[in-house]
């Protein structure tokens, strides 16, 4: 059962570095034997990367837990910390505020969602907000960080959590990794991606100094430009502008100040949005707008004035067209990161979408003539996954009330496809969220967001209507005042770092 | 409601301050089940009434009398335990099926209910017994026991008994199980109207009331059909129901026979098959002959011998297939009444769960039952399409052909729509390419059923997972021996199920 030798993959070639490049890399060459299988990585240090990310979500602890990476030498060498969920501000009105956690929000009970009997409570006059009662609300609130408990009884056990961290050093992290597992960087410039004439497959990448890295498969890691599998294989791109008209955006970098925070922070602005993601040493903060309701000017005056500390650098300016490949994987081809396709990062999935490809591929891993089910396959689930979280994006525009710009007034008014049209009318209905077992974002998240961004459902499940309210507000109020008293009991996050990594922030 | 007020009350979308009246129409297990897990859920909610009518629907029989470990929850869930389903009624325990001959190609195995597979060799488990060449039925401790005749409870907290990975069921018989469930209705507040429909008023594909022959004429904010397979209420809104095939069933009985064995035992193959229940004192054995126009009569020819045997319970006909929408305006149709798969696996059952949970997560706040309506076809559809997958890959024989794309659907008797058929065959192609389990959203059946229905069809990849390479042989055979073996020890030590069953009810008549 076994393939034979003859059809076996021998050699790959990534080509581009950067998170994507070397996340794939250090992934593969963490399950394929060098004997067996050569890893070729392709990278010109004259091209800089886009930097994807810097803010992830909990999917990432898995990822450096598959290739058997500490946790605090990470955090160390990519000036990490600690992400408990995003602050949202001024998406739903101008002046609102709410947070998404990781996690849960409080527990649910009696097979019915937590949320169901927050609305039940609400109705009846509980003023306190969902977020009241998630534990990684609650310690975001006060700055305060801990790693989640095994005993489900500990109020610890609901704490979800990801990273910020600086994706460069990340990148060089697991290039350090890859290296010493056997993957061999070649330096230079890509100039010719060259086809076999009968296969169409790619054959051969030729530098400018005219070497050719030969491979059986390659991944195409080459960014925005996918060179392999948009301009050489010609894969079209689905363009989602009409969904998501942000186009562009600057970043700079800033002092850091202040209480470390435990999460990010995204700020909508009159033709978009801003973030601030805290790293141990430094701010990453980043201004994402449209070009059609707003110039660069415009854009670059409001990321200035949105600084919390004073910048260490000019800001860089970014163009994008947000949407995603006909295919994912083509040929002896696969296109892996922004190669593939793109979403703001409103919800930090960038870094998740580059390991959800290459885990995917590793789970599929081709013989040296991929089969066209397997190929399909793939791009069946990439799709579904791109797709559902496009989806959950759309919705932080289309949940708003703002009039207050021509950009909003656009949102507020736009055609969303209809699986999201679906998923929001019936969260109005009696907060009954959508149910879809693959999908990324758990119920907690929809609901995170639908609240906060003031989508109120007409009423509470039916189902609890028989049951006490005393009975419900009791065990909320018990819920909240324990989660309370965790956090107290909690290390502040740069305590925590400092302890764990050795750090000082 | 005239036809304006109905209009009216579509166009109004505020939650409703009064209890939302609901009637469930119809004598079947899918009624009784629909008015105890409804009248436990929501009775602060709803006024639940239930028209009676004098007989049973026989099409319960299309239930094949099991049910899967998911039962005891909707037991729990009616307020119902498991000693008074033991006490009250001649089920018996059940670790799964176990198919005979079954298929024409001799398939043997049990598709035992199991707990999802661990494994400790960062692969799945199924990739690593295929590596080894081994049986998966010697690892599933449910079809070793039902074997052998054995049955004991799993227990609860000792993760190191072998035992402790097994999940089971119940068989049950379909007329004692109703009579059960409804002396459960009397002791609940639930209205009861012992007549039959005489008819039901639409407007504008919403009933307005039901006519019944003691002349009471009943109007209701929802009304739910369980009338089985005649679909009363449903019928009467003009829904279409696509017809994959039809069927003959007889249930037929074997009173005194004491063999208990903890599973149901299926042989045969889609077109003729039979099921053999063992009860509480006694066995029943369904018997199915699917027909197409060629082949009615003498289908019916056999049904007829079994109608006129002393031994038979029930005969009936019925078309196998699915209502292309179970919510039509203000009526919902469940489980048979809905859909009807071949009772050849436990996927009847299943769907009447489902169909229930469905219904009590979007039981309607309002007469604008629009949202609720979309969402709940929208998974009603899904449901019946992944379970009917699984009944599908039962008899899907075309990993034993050769030229497999030439002779694509000879072996599927029934009519299969495309967008099914490309489920269906996206999930053999990826296991038999190389082991790769596929999954659609939420399926009624999971990986692990999935899993050891490919063992049980032989249907083996042509190669096997990368991964498996880099595994260290010498410990995973050690470990697999291990765990055969411990099973093997274990099993003959276990209780006949008979005797199991038998001390279980004194225990029960004891404590109470």
């Amino acid at each position: 059962m076994n393939q034979s030798s003859t059809n076996r993959i021998r050699k790959i070639v990534i080509a581009g570095g950067g998170t994507a490049g070397w996340m794939s890399a250090a992934a593969l060459s963490s399950m394929l034997r060098p004997d067996d299988v050569q890893i070729v990585l392709v990278e010109s240090e004259e091209i800089g990367t886009v930097g994807v990310g810097e803010a992830t979500i909990p999917d990432i602890i898995s990822f450096n837990r598959m290739l058997g990476i500490d946790e605090a030498e990470f955090l160390k060498a990519t000036n990490a910390t600690f992400k408990l969920g995003i602050e949202f501000s001024d998406w739903g009105k101008l002046g609102d505020k709410y947070f998404h956690p990781f996690g849960n929000h409080g527990a649910d009970m009696n097979g019915i969602d937590f949320h169901q009997y927050w609305l039940h409570t609400r109705q009846a006059g509980n003023t306190n907000s969902l977020e009241e009662y998630s534990m990684c609300a609650v310690a975001a609130k006060s700055m305060k960080f801990a790693l989640p408990n095994d005993n489900p009884r500990s109020l610890l056990s609901q704490i979800g959590y990801a990273y910020h961290f600086d994706a460069t050093a990340y990148a060089l992290f697991l290039r350090n990794y890859a290296q010493k597992r056997g993957v061999i960087r070649i330096e230079g410039r890509i100039d010719q991606v060259l086809l076999n004439e009968q296969t169409e497959n790619i054959s051969a990448l030729v530098m400018q100094n005219n070497e050719r890295v030969e491979g059986d498969f390659f991944l195409d890691c080459t960014g925005f430009k996918s060179k392999l599998l948009g301009e050489t294989l010609g894969v079209p791109f689905h363009d989602w502008s009409k969904w998501l008209p942000c186009n562009s955006a600057q970043a700079v970098p800033s002092e850091r100040r202040g209480k470390l925070l435990p999460y990010t922070k995204s700020m909508a602005k009159t033709a978009g949005w801003q973030w601030r993601i805290p790293t141990q040493h430094r701010t990453g903060n980043g201004h994402i707008y449209s070009t059609d309701f707003m110039d660069d000017q415009q854009a670059t005056d409001i990321l200035m004035q949105g600084l919390d500390a004073p910048a260490l650098s000019d800001p860089r300016t970014l163009r994008f067209t947000t949407g995603c490949r006909d295919k994912f994987w083509h040929k002896n081809c696969l296109a892996i990161g922004l190669a593939s396709g793109f979403l703001e990062p409103l919800e930090s999935t960038s870094i998740f979408l580059i390991q959800q490809g290459i885990s995917r591929f590793i789970s599929l891993y081709p013989s040296l003539t991929p089969a066209p089910k397997v190929v399909e396959e793939y791009n069946r689930l990439m799709t579904r996954e791109f797709h559902q979280v496009r989806d959950f994006i759309i919705l932080h525009y289309k949940a708003t009330q703002r009039t207050d710009s021509e950009f909003w007034r656009y949102c507020k008014n736009m055609l969303i496809p209809d699986s999201l049209q679906h998923k929001m009318e019936l969260f109005q209905c009696a907060g009954r969220v959508f149910r879809d077992d693959h999908e990324l974002f758990s119920t907690s998240s929809w609901v995170a967001v639908m609240l906060g961004q003031n989508i109120y459902p007409e009423t509470a499940d039916p189902m609890l209507l028989g049951v006490p309210i005393q009975n419900i507000e009791q065990s909320l109020q018990s819920m909240q005042r324990a989660m309370q008293q965790t956090s107290l009991q909690m290390p502040t996050h740069a305590e925590f770092i400092k302890n764990y990594a050795g750090s000082s922030v | 409601m005239n036809k304006n007020e109905v209009h009216e009350a579509n166009s109004v979308n505020s939650p409703n301050s009064k209890k939302l009246d609901i009637v469930i129409y119809g004598h079947s297990i899918a009624a009784f089940i629909s008015a105890l897990t409804i009248h436990n859920a929501l009775a602060d909610h709803v006024t639940l009434s239930l028209i009676l009518p004098a007989d049973q629907a026989h099409s319960d029989i299309l239930y094949g009398g099991t049910s899967p470990p998911d039962a005891y929850n909707l037991h729990l869930a009616m307020d119902i335990s498991e000693p008074e389903l033991f006490q009250e009624t001649n089920s018996s325990f059940s670790f799964g099926t176990h198919y005979q001959n079954w298929n024409g190609e001799k398939f043997d195995w049990v598709q035992a209910f199991s707990l999802p597979f661990t494994s400790q060799y960062g692969m799945d488990f199924h990739q690593v017994l295929l590596k080894h060449k081994q049986n998966l039925q010697a690892y599933l401790v449910g079809a070793q026991s039902a074997l052998h005749d054995k049955f004991a409870h799993p227990p609860q907290n000792q993760p190191a008994s072998p035992l402790s990975r097994a999940e089971y069921g119940y068989n049950f018989d379909y007329q004692n199980y109703a009579l059960f469930l409804l002396s459960k209705i009397k002791q609940r507040k639930i209205r009861l109207i012992q007549s039959d429909l005489l008819e039901a008023k639409v407007v504008d594909e919403h009933i307005t009331s039901l006519r019944l022959n003691d002349g009471s004429c009943i109007e209701a904010d929802l009304f739910i059909d369980c009338s089985g397979t005649d679909a009363r209420l449903m019928s009467t809104l003009g829904v279409k129901k696509r017809v994959h095939s039809k069927i003959n069933l007889s249930l037929l009985t074997n009173e005194n026979d004491t063999q208990m064995k903890p599973c149901n035992i299926v042989s045969g193959h889609v077109n003729a098959w039979q099921s053999t229940l063992y009860l509480q004192n006694s066995s029943q054995v369904l018997k199915a002959a699917s027909f197409v126009d060629s082949a009615e009569n003498s289908a019916k020819e056999t049904s007829a011998e079994n109608k006129n045997s002393a031994n038979t319970i029930a005969s009936i006909s019925a078309d196998i297939g699915a209502q292309e929408q179970a919510w039509v305006g203000n009526c919902v149709a469940i489980s048979l009444s809905a859909a009807v798969l071949e009772p050849f696996s436990n996927a009847p059952f299943r769907l009447l769960k489902l169909d229930i949970e469905r219904l009590l997560e979007l039981i309607p706040i309002s007469n604008n039952m629009r949202i609720e309506q979309k969402e709940y076809n929208r998974r009603y559809r899904l449901d019946v399409q992944h379970a009917r997958l699984f009944n599908l890959a039962l008899t899907d024989t075309r990993h034993f052909l050769q030229h497999e794309h030439s002779t694509k659907n000879q072996f599927l008797a029934s009519d299969v729509d495309s967008d099914t058929q490309a489920l269906l065959d996206r999930k053999l192609a990826q296991y038999l390419h190389r082991g790769l389990m596929v999954s659609y959203d939420y399926e009624p059946f999971n990986t692990e059923d999935w899993i050891i229905l490919h063992f049980g069809m032989r249907r083996f990849p042509r190669r096997l997972d990368s991964l498996c390479d880099n595994i260290d042989n010498s410990d995973v055979k050690q470990h697999l021996l291990h765990t055969k073996n411990a099973i093997a020890a274990m099993v003959p030590k276990m209780p006949p199920c008979s005797l199991y069953t038998q001390k279980f009810l004194n225990y029960l008549k004891r404590q109470s």
